[in-house]
């Protein structure tokens, strides 16, 4: 490990070299910048990697029979277990996509989930991400540039190899592919994760197309190349719903493929991630995946969810108002660690506009205990600090199988005062080793 | 009493030069219902291209395509049949989005304050009808002072608009009464353009209910889509590569056959 500490200049330098960046929207402009690696990894022990893997799995089968359920039968809507007002008031269903099963039934193919360690040693997930979630490139990159550094460290460590993510990702597109080709689809290079794009489609052996690249016919989608058209049958997209089809969804999108819905809708074209699956990672929705767990597995669930609270149950919008100081309350329709405020940094006149505001718009918030998270030694100017950090982990659901990828993405807070981790609010991160033994 | 209707209409759609690479969505024929029987239908298009003939969530009719190659024209003509009876109408399952404000129809608060002051009955028909006397008298028919994207709000507050924008502020503020509705697409009998309206949903099952002709549809009424609010069924939505105006020219008429027979 040391050895890395050495090569910390280099190894950015490299990161820097290949494009490993990420675009920030501040103030309203937009600013692409580095991700900064820091070379001291967090190590997850083979006994800690196998809990969390059992309980990852777990999740996401448990939001893919949701995802199938809301946009087929919406039993658990009938039983009671989820209220019908949380799933139809939430901005991440489409009524567009009622009655359409994606190929082979999945849902939610890449599902990214966010977990912070307590100090107790306790996991616990603070967000799940079914649509796009992004950040698999940057472990994956920078275990390559560290190896380079120093190949022994990983073996004398006795660190999982985490290159098979391209493999992974092939083999969930390939399962659910209804014939053709695969592709990665971008909106462009001027995107903060074109990077990402360009990286995964090479080490997935995937097409990189964007919207210019791919039409419509006949209800196939198919990609345009010199060698004549080929047939599409996979398209892992890295477009936001809204911008996919401007005849289905936003009308004034230019960067999608118009008519992609009806290619879908007859089962020509596998989407990786289905459309319609924000509905099933809104920050109110969270609530009450443990409650889906027992629903549709009848197993305990493994990981645990962050002490949440909903304003419109009644004992937990008073709970709410008599601790909103030290909650941290969060808008259900912001991501990004957009919409995040501590109780603890507002002036009492702030906290009563926040009790206000919760009170007049209960739907929009959650609020939930502050975890009190390990933080993790970086290194910042060659002094080691603590900073808070968390775990981005990611689930390959192809049909049939379920696969967490043994690795991840750990991203910590620059500032020593600050929780929010996510990579659009500044931070850097760090390569995550799961130990063989 | 049924009644037997003949449809034709004809829609031009101009370019000023010429477009390609243009894919459409069209929701322009009329969908086959226990109480609207399609009995024959012919849709024509020029250029001709393929289409894809598909069901949307809403359940409505679409025919899907792509022209592309260069044109100026692009023509659809509907021509068909339809038995309408309403007593044939039957109780059926509402969807709970109907229930919601959506895009086009999110109640502002100046809305609801002229709402609360509204002396409404209690009981959900009356009550349906009396919400569309209101809406009608709320606003003047005034072609040409609202667009397609013109949302409920904004039509309210202009105190203007089309039977579009009547059909929006009525589903906005139905929704906010408890009464689920949606919006209906369609053509009534007679001659001319297009014509939205609502149906709201009343003893388990949905009746029809015009705000800006202010009447509960009749069986001169011919529905094709349906949907939240008119962003989810349009006659046509397309999109297009080229630097080009689009003008529109509509030709409708729906004639009604008198004393049909009721045994279809």
């Amino acid at each position: 490990m040391n050895d890395l500490i050495r090569h910390e200049r280099q190894i950015n330098q490299q990161l820097a070299r290949y494009g490993v960046k990420f675009g920030i929207y501040k103030n309203g402009e937009f600013h692409e910048r580095l991700f900064p690696f820091d070379p001291i990894p967090r190590v997850i022990t083979a006994e800690e990697w196998t809990v969390l893997q059992q309980g990852l799995s777990q999740r996401v089968r448990a939001l893919n029979c949701f995802l199938r359920d809301i946009y087929g039968g919406k039993k658990i809507l009938a039983d009671g277990i989820v209220p019908e007002d949380f799933v139809y008031r939430s901005p991440g269903y489409l009524p567009q996509c009622e009655g359409i099963l994606p190929a082979k039934g999945v849902y939610s193919h890449i599902s990214g989930i966010d977990l912070v360690k307590g100090k107790d040693g306790t996991w616990y997930v603070l967000e799940d991400n079914l649509r796009i979630p992004s950040g698999a490139s940057y472990p994956l990159i920078a275990r390559e540039l560290c190896r380079r550094c120093s190949p022994e460290t990983f073996h004398q460590n006795h660190v999982v190899d985490n290159r098979q993510y391209g493999q992974l990702l092939r083999r969930t597109m390939d399962s659910v592919n209804t014939g053709g080709i695969n592709v990665v689809f971008t909106p462009g290079r001027y995107n903060a994760a074109y990077f990402e794009h360009s990286y995964l489609a090479e080490k997935a052996g995937a097409v990189l197309a964007e919207s210019s690249d791919l039409y419509v016919r006949d209800s196939q989608v198919f990609y345009r190349s010199i060698q004549g058209d080929r047939r599409v049958g996979a398209i892992y997209r890295r477009v936001s719903d809204e911008y996919m089809d401007p005849l289905c969804f936003e009308p004034s999108s230019l960067i999608g493929i118009p008519n992609l819905m009806t290619a879908y809708r007859a089962g020509n074209v596998a989407v990786l991630n289905a459309f319609g699956n924000g509905v099933a990672d809104d920050k109110g929705i969270y609530y009450f995946v443990p409650k889906m767990i027992r629903y549709y597995l009848g197993e305990e669930p493994i990981l645990h969810n962050a002490p949440t609270y909903l304003p419109i149950d009644d004992t937990d919008k008073q709970y709410i108002l008599d601790h909103l100081d030290t909650l941290v309350v969060k808008d259900v329709a912001e991501a990004g660690g957009y919409g995040v405020v501590f109780g603890s940094k507002l002036s009492r006149e702030e906290l009563a506009s926040l009790r206000d505001t919760i009170l007049a718009q209960p739907r929009r918030f959650i609020a939930q205990e502050v975890i009190d998270f390990q933080d993790l030694p970086i290194l910042e100017e060659g002094v080691r600090v603590e900073r808070k950090a968390d775990l981005r982990a990611f689930v390959l659901s192809g049909a049939g199988e379920t696969v967490v990828w043994p690795s991840g993405l750990t991203r910590f807070s620059r500032n020593s005062d600050s929780f929010i981790v996510n990579s659009s609010q500044g931070g850097g991160f760090k390569d995550t080793w799961i130990l063989s033994r | 009493m049924s009644r037997l209707l003949h449809f034709r209409y004809d829609i031009l759609l101009e370019f000023s030069r010429p477009v390609v690479r243009h894919s459409f969505v069209l929701r322009c024929l009329p969908p086959d219902l226990p109480w609207q029987r399609i009995l024959d239908v012919t849709l024509a298009l020029d250029p001709t291209v393929p289409v894809a003939l598909q069901r949307d969530s809403f359940g409505n009719l679409i025919q899907a395509g792509c022209i592309e190659a260069p044109h100026t024209n692009f023509r659809y003509r509907v021509q068909g049949t339809a038995l309408r009876d309403d007593s044939r109408r039957s109780a059926g399952p509402c969807h709970p989005v109907f229930r919601q404000p959506s895009a086009y129809t999110v109640p502002r608060p100046e809305m609801l304050c002229w709402l609360d002051g509204l002396q409404l009955p209690a009981q959900p028909r009356p009550r349906a009808w009396a919400l569309a006397q209101a809406v009608h008298d709320r606003l003047s028919y005034t072609p040409g002072a609202t667009g397609v994207a013109t949302t409920a709000a904004q039509a309210f507050a202009a105190g203007q608009g089309v039977c579009q924008d009547f059909a929006h502020v009525y589903l906005a503020l139905a929704r906010r009464l408890g009464l689920p509705a949606r919006y209906v697409n369609g053509l009534p009998e007679g001659e001319g353009a297009s014509h939205a309206w609502c149906e709201v949903w009343l003893d388990q099952g949905w009746t029809g209910i015009d705000p800006t002709r202010l009447q509960w549809t009749d069986e001169g009424y011919l529905r094709f889509g349906v949907g939240r609010d008119f962003g989810d069924c349009p006659i046509e939505r397309g999109i297009f590569v080229g630097n080009a105006d689009q003008t529109q020219t509509v030709h409708m008429r729906v004639e009604a056959e008198q004393e049909s027979c009721k045994t279809i």
